[in-house]
């Protein structure tokens, strides 16, 4: 049977979920959009654990039938061709309300507790966060996202530094395409562009300026004659690129 | 006897005094969990400078790659093995271990998939992103797109976030480490009747060879394995009595899960399930009529888990087994060989070409983790034949002796991989052997729990040690590494400029790594040997552009030849562009007109250029187009 206690706890998963539902609907890509869809799966997880909230251990099933739920649901969303953000949204926002209230009054999956010290406390019903514990879980969170946040700028620096300058010529049509494309982690580089066919410069463009992970592409070229055309991208004087096209 | 001392005394002869002085106990829970977590923060870091500084070609790494995984493995062990906490405080610093493991691979690279089949499992997901349609053709790994699990539920955390696949990866799978360790924790708990001996399980689970990077990559294994456990958990109960009805339902949900998800993990479970009800059910005949009502048999569970997976094989997947086959053969062939003719086909901590190699100290733990594991199961099967514990717990821990059975295997090249890929799942045994045997020793004197900390702390370093090829463990510095061993930040832009400027789905011949590159991040059709019987070799072997060239790029439809010219570094021994190819080649260097036949031949057309990568497309009479 339900307490009036433990209505709150419900109240709270169900309108979580219902504004997550509506912010995702109403909302395009962006944080508003991460935050309610992280939301609504987190309502999940939590509709889940209520069904036996005393036990902090109740949280490992709960995330593991989140992942089951969403594996199940999403394959028959894409079996029917409708996995899509209103669908996905709606599916798991409806069963969020459903597991909520159904979950008040059902019996908890999961395995009565072992004959271990704590089976006093738990009768005692959830305890308050031990402080400490709390400060310790916060502290390693940052330390994650720092770690996470130091590691893809120092890899982000690494691989653009390691990249090469790029240059493509393809005909499209009796045209030819000709492109470059400056490396992120590079500097800002002035290139010459020149295109010469059988010897014969058909092109050239000077002092185009990149900036880092800037991509340049040329008019379109009309090329006549048989012979393959080459491409060289300098930056002074220097060739950085090189290309032939037939 | 283990399970029937269920006293509180028995178990924590200190919990009493501990529940007297309520307070100072209370604070003391609290900064072990606060120090264990903290501790687990700073060793992320650690793992973290320890990869930058790989990346940038700095010393030290080593150093403070081990020192960061001791950071996280001492403190949560002590508080698992030398402490006397509660059920929550260990299962919390257990799941902050295994977090804490699993951030270790997030940043070995966390701004792109870095691992080889995470690529193919970024295809799939794309894919289905693209079209809204299941079982999209990949080829990097067919067999992959008929098990969508994993792309399904990528796509739905995507839909719903706006986030990028690979930010939706991440999540999935980390989410997965946390039901997997807690799972597993839980299980232990519930079948040996002790939190301790659950805290021993998620440790020597956590040595096992597959733990730190294998099963955190982004994955089709690393979503079905955590379910599976879950799946065991639903059902396990103390004393083999039967679970409730949501129980039940859970478990079915969680399997069905698996099955869509990875097809050996649903094996694995459809066959302990069974073996599970073959059991328990001889176990009721056997034993007498009050026993009988209580014992389990998960007979619905096992059709349910047995029956769905090999529909799924039949009526979706018929591809895994051609899939799976002739690796198991190869395996089954070698370890045949070996037992009847000793004939060994891999050294022992080999590297091929010039790539480093472990350093002695590593062999060394690697080698004395096997014999304490070797020396452990026997006596903590003897033991568990005296102990009252559940069917699915002796199930569990005597599928331990397969990892003693395919232990040769190691010896041998085309076995390695099948006797280092089941350990992910027979670690669980192992680790049930290792809570049974210590839970004593932990409940003892302090030396003998400290014993069993080190016994455990070396079992850990021998399975990093294995964990991952020594010369790839941490991060790759790209300006030093051969393009043709790694996706490299030229492949990547490639892949998304031929995406946006040519469109997906054209025939390309490339080396593999490209290939990855190409395959997802470009959503380009590569050529594969093992997926559909291409002779890519046979295109970029020749000096010159031969008729055989000219035939097979017309045979496999090629529309693309990407060059990848730092394959001329790659030491002889290996393959370079599939495994199809002959011996003769790969065994001999590969000269520079192999690869520069293409600028002269009026059947191609160089139309890209970035470093040591040139595309050509194919004209003329020769394409496939």
């Amino acid at each position: 049977m339900t307490s009036r206690r433990g209505l709150g706890p419900q109240a709270a998963c169900s309108a979580v979920a219902i504004a997550s539902f509506g912010l995702i609907c109403a909302s395009s890509a962006g944080p508003v959009r991460q935050i309610a869809g992280l939301s609504l799966i987190g309502a999940f997880a939590c509709a889940v654990w209520l069904v036996h909230r005393e036990r902090f251990a109740a949280i490992v099933p709960a995330i593991g039938l989140t992942l089951a739920f969403l594996i199940l649901a999403a394959l028959a969303l894409a079996a029917v061709h409708a996995l899509s953000t209103v669908p996905v949204a709606l599916v798991l926002g409806v069963v969020t309300l459903a597991a909520t209230w159904a979950g008040a009054s059902s019996r908890a999956p999961y395995p009565t507790p072992s004959p271990t010290p704590e089976l006093a406390e738990r009768r005692a019903g959830p305890r308050p966060p031990n402080p400490l514990a709390v400060t310790g879980v916060l502290v390693f969170a940052t330390a994650a996202v720092l770690a996470v946040h130091y590691s893809a700028a120092s890899a982000t620096a690494d691989a653009d530094g390691a990249s090469s300058v790029a240059i493509w010529a393809f005909p499209s049509g009796d045209q030819l395409q000709v492109g470059v494309q400056q490396p992120a982690g590079h500097g800002t580089a002035s290139l010459r562009i020149t295109v010469t066919q059988a010897g014969v410069t058909v092109a050239t463009w000077d002092n185009i300026r990149l900036a880092p992970g800037q991509t340049w592409e040329a008019p379109a070229l009309t090329i006549s004659g048989n012979g393959p055309a080459q491409v060289l991208a300098l930056h002074g004087g220097t060739v950085v690129a090189s290309l032939s096209s037939q | 006897m283990l399970v029937p001392t269920t006293t509180t005394e028995t178990v924590y002869p200190h919990l009493v005094p501990d529940a007297i002085h309520e307070r100072p106990a209370t604070r003391a829970t609290g900064l072990a969990v606060g120090c264990a977590f903290i501790a687990d923060g700073a060793g992320v870091v650690l793992l973290a400078v320890a990869d930058a500084r790989s990346r940038s070609g700095a010393s030290g790494g080593y150093l403070l790659f081990w020192a960061g995984l001791a950071l996280v493995f001492a403190p949560s062990a002590g508080v698992l093995l030398l402490s006397r906490r509660s059920r929550e405080v260990r299962l919390a610093v257990a799941l902050g271990f295994g977090l804490a493991l699993y951030l270790a691979k997030v940043v070995y690279e966390p701004t792109v998939f870095t691992f080889h089949d995470e690529f193919a499992h970024d295809r799939n997901a794309a894919n289905l992103l693209a079209s809204g349609r299941l079982f999209g053709y990949n080829p990097l790994i067919r067999a992959t797109g008929y098990y969508p699990g994993l792309a399904v539920a990528t796509d739905a955390i995507a839909h719903l976030t706006g986030l990028s696949v690979y930010t939706c990866g991440l999540i999935l799978i980390g989410c997965a480490r946390l039901t997997l360790v807690g799972a597993l924790f839980l299980l232990v708990d519930e079948l040996l009747g002790s939190p301790r001996a659950a805290g021993v399980a998620v440790l020597v689970y956590a040595a096992g060879p597959n733990f730190l990077y294998w099963d955190a990559q982004y994955g089709y294994e690393s979503l079905a394995l955590p379910l599976a456990v879950l799946t065991v958990y639903f059902l396990a109960r103390r004393n083999g009595r039967p679970p409730s009805t949501p129980a039940v339902l859970s478990s079915l949900a969680t399997a069905l899960a698996v099955v869509a998800t990875h097809h050996i993990t649903a094996w694995v479970l459809a066959a302990l399930l069974l073996a599970w009800a073959a059991a328990a059910w001889f176990r009721r005949r056997s034993d007498g009529a009050s026993a009988a009502a209580a014992q389990f048999v998960p007979t619905l569970p096992a059709a349910v888990t047995t029956g769905t997976a090999v529909a799924w094989v039949v009526a979706v997947a018929p591809i895994t087994v051609a899939y799976l086959s002739p690796v198991l053969t190869r395996a089954a062939v070698q370890g045949f060989q070996l037992i009847t003719t000793f004939h060994t086909s891999r050294t022992l901590f080999a590297n091929t070409g010039q790539a480093a190699t472990a350093p002695e100290w590593e062999r060394a733990a690697a080698i004395a983790a096997t014999l304490v594991i070797l020396v452990t199961l026997p006596v903590a099967l003897y033991r568990s034949r005296r102990t009252g514990l559940p069917v699915i717990a002796k199930l569990l821990a005597w599928s331990s002796l397969a990892w003693v059975a395919l232990l040769p295997l190691r010896f041998t090249a085309n076995g390695q991989e099948t006797g280092n890929r089941a350990s992910e799942f027979l670690y669980v045994g192992i680790a049930i052997c290792f809570a049974l045997l210590l839970e004593p020793f932990l409940a003892s004197s302090r030396w003998r729990r400290t014993l069993a900390l080190c016994l455990v702390a070396l079992v850990f370093a021998g399975g990093i040690s294995v964990s991952w090829n020594y010369s790839q463990r941490l991060a790759p510095d790209y300006r030093l590494t051969n393009g043709s061993a790694v996706v490299t930040p030229d492949d990547q832009a490639l892949a998304h400029w031929m995406l946006a400027t040519l469109g997906p789905g054209h025939r390309v011949a490339t080396d593999p790594q490209t290939g990855l590159a190409l395959g997802s991040l470009g959503r380009q059709d590569v050529l594969s040997s093992a997926e559909e019987g291409a002779r890519t070799w046979l295109i970029f072997y020749p000096p010159t552009v031969t008729s055989d060239v000219l035939a097979e790029i017309h045979r496999s439809a090629v529309q693309y030849v990407v060059v990848q010219r730092d394959v001329l570094d790659l030491p002889t021994g290996v393959t370079r562009f599939d495994d199809s190819e002959p011996e003769q080649y790969y065994n001999s260097p590969l000269s520079a007109a192999s690869l520069s036949k293409f600028d002269g031949s009026p059947e191609f057309r160089e139309i890209y250029a970035a470093g040591s990568l040139r595309v050509y497309q194919v004209v003329g009479a020769a394409g496939g187009q």
